[in-house]
């Protein structure tokens, strides 16, 4: 197990769920959220372990970066890219400002805080993880932007492992739909998805970690998603064309 | 007279159609960054034409281009085809050039398409093109966030082919390999031959051929198709290619020291 540890988006949700997995385990874990500190119940959060940015503002990689610094972590074994942010409904309804949080939080906050922590990871041999999305691998009529940032992150991940291999291991890991507030807070209307029905973020969480572990540079997380993954990638044709006549009768 | 609305329409990809389509009798609205390109290339178009000047960079730029967009009478085409590049090795990069690589490759279409349907300023039975690249199907080591800008276009360009076709808008997807133009120049190993290259001219006749006949996804020529054949069954192959090919001549490549 990676000895020292930073996770973005750990306050709630599968980032939450992979803190509490670490806590125990590793040498030292540094969480990143964007919630106030009194706001999180558990000893996980504590102000040498706790950096509070929002990932929607320009200055906040470099804050991370910071407060790193401040506190002497020179090396970084692990660092889980897990924060993201969507937006549910029709794209001509996306306001300007949302696509750009989107673009923000979900492809440019990672990008730039993979840039400033290369060194932190290049000097532990280290590995930086992408937690993408399936939607990343198949047309998402109402998630247009946030798919699309998924796409991206694992079209910059699939380069920059090119571009590191050797020095510091590059991952992309994809879950699929999971029981967290995400999206209520994206904005899928009630009613529109039964959230119960989807697993825990607990195992999930527990996939994602064996799958770090696995070395691989790209896993999807359940079987079902896989299917859909595979489904995606090679039945593109069939499958948008079906989607499109849905659509069209919705 | 139908419209076309083309971005980076000044030179490259973006003139060539601009060219193919106002002598295809289209009215052409070119948009570009740069002035006295975009005025040349408008002095040799063979119809009527109009040219929006913006920094797709800048926030403000497109939100001014936008607000001047929607002012005109929809467009039947609509291509996303402004794109730069910042090749080196990621590890050793400015962050502020690829700043402006995702945001123009990538935030812009997100946010003129947006503002465009939300002012139902293209055509109903019309045409929506993103022009991402090759890199989709191969990796672009020594571009990765380039890579990252026209993966996130293509699959946003999937999405919405499946969302706007109650609208009837048709969307295609083109994935220009090598094409012979001056970014490509800037952007190569040095020493990269220029005769393999797809001329614009004939990239922009496969692109207006694709879009009459509503194609979804249009990869030019036999060599492009086959790379992406490759990247598709054989991705390790076609990213070790890759590596080979474009990474390891990078002037800035090899291991970073910092």
């Amino acid at each position: 197990m990676a000895a020292t540890i930073l996770l973005t988006g750990a306050t709630d949700g599968i980032g939450l769920a992979l803190a509490r997995i670490w806590a125990g385990r590793a040498e030292r874990l540094v969480l990143h959220g964007r919630r106030p500190i009194e706001e999180m119940g558990e000893a996980l959060f504590t102000p040498e372990g706790y950096c509070r940015a929002d990932l929607a503002r320009a200055e906040a990689p470099a804050e991370v970066a910071r407060f790193l610094e401040e506190r002497g972590v020179d090396r970084l074994d692990l660092l889980v890219h897990n924060a993201g942010t969507g937006y549910f409904g029709d794209t001509a309804e996306q306001a300007g400002r949302s696509i750009r949080e989107t673009v923000r939080v979900n492809l440019e906050a990672p990008i730039e805080l993979t840039h400033r922590l290369l060194p932190l990871l290049r000097a532990a041999g280290g590995r930086v993880v992408f937690v993408s999305s399936i939607a990343a691998t198949m047309p998402c009529a109402e998630y247009a932007v946030y798919a699309a940032t998924k796409a991206a992150l694992e079209g910059f991940a699939r380069s920059l492992r090119i571009e590191l291999a050797g020095e510091v291991d590059v991952q992309v890991v994809r879950p699929g739909a999971t029981r967290t507030g995400m999206h209520a807070k994206t904005g899928v209307p009630p009613g529109r998805i039964d959230v119960e029905r989807f697993p825990p973020a607990q195992k999930v969480a527990g996939e994602i970690v064996r799958a770090i572990d696995s070395n691989r540079s790209r896993t999807t997380i359940g079987l079902g998603n896989k299917l859909l993954v595979a489904a995606g990638r090679n039945l593109a044709v069939p499958l948008d064309g079906a989607l499109r006549r849905k659509e069209r009768r919705a | 007279m139908k419209r076309c609305l083309v971005t980076g329409a000044a030179a490259g990809i973006g003139r060539a159609l601009a060219l193919e389509l106002s002598r295809a009798g289209f009215f052409v609205h070119g948009v570009d960054v740069d002035a006295a390109a975009g005025a040349a290339t408008a002095s040799e178009l063979e119809g009527p034409s109009d040219f929006t000047i913006a920094d797709l960079a800048s926030d403000g730029d497109v939100a001014r281009a936008a607000a001047e967009l929607v002012e005109r009478p929809p467009f039947d085409w609509v291509v996303h085809n402004a794109g730069i590049n910042a090749v080196g090795a990621f590890a050793r990069s400015e962050l502020e050039p690829q700043r402006r690589v995702m945001a123009i490759n990538l935030l812009a279409p997100l946010l003129l398409t947006a503002e465009l349907l939300r002012a139902e300023r293209i055509a109903r039975g019309g045409s929506l093109v993103f022009v991402s690249s090759l890199s989709r199907f191969v990796g672009y080591p020594g571009a990765a966030c380039y890579a990252a800008s026209k993966d996130g276009l293509a699959s946003y360009a999937r999405s919405l082919s499946v969302s706007l076709a109650p609208r009837g808008i048709h969307v295609l997807t083109v994935y220009p390999g090598p094409t012979r133009t001056e970014h490509a120049r800037r952007h190569s190993p040095p020493g990269s031959s220029e005769a393999k290259r797809m001329p614009p001219e004939e990239l922009a006749v496969r692109i207006r051929r694709a879009v009459e006949a509503r194609k979804r996804v249009l990869i030019p020529g036999a060599a492009n198709r086959f790379s992406a054949a490759l990247g598709h069954v054989a991705p390790r192959v076609a990213e070790r290619a890759m590596k080979k090919l474009i990474f390891d001549k990078l002037p800035s490549a090899g291991p970073a020291t910092s």
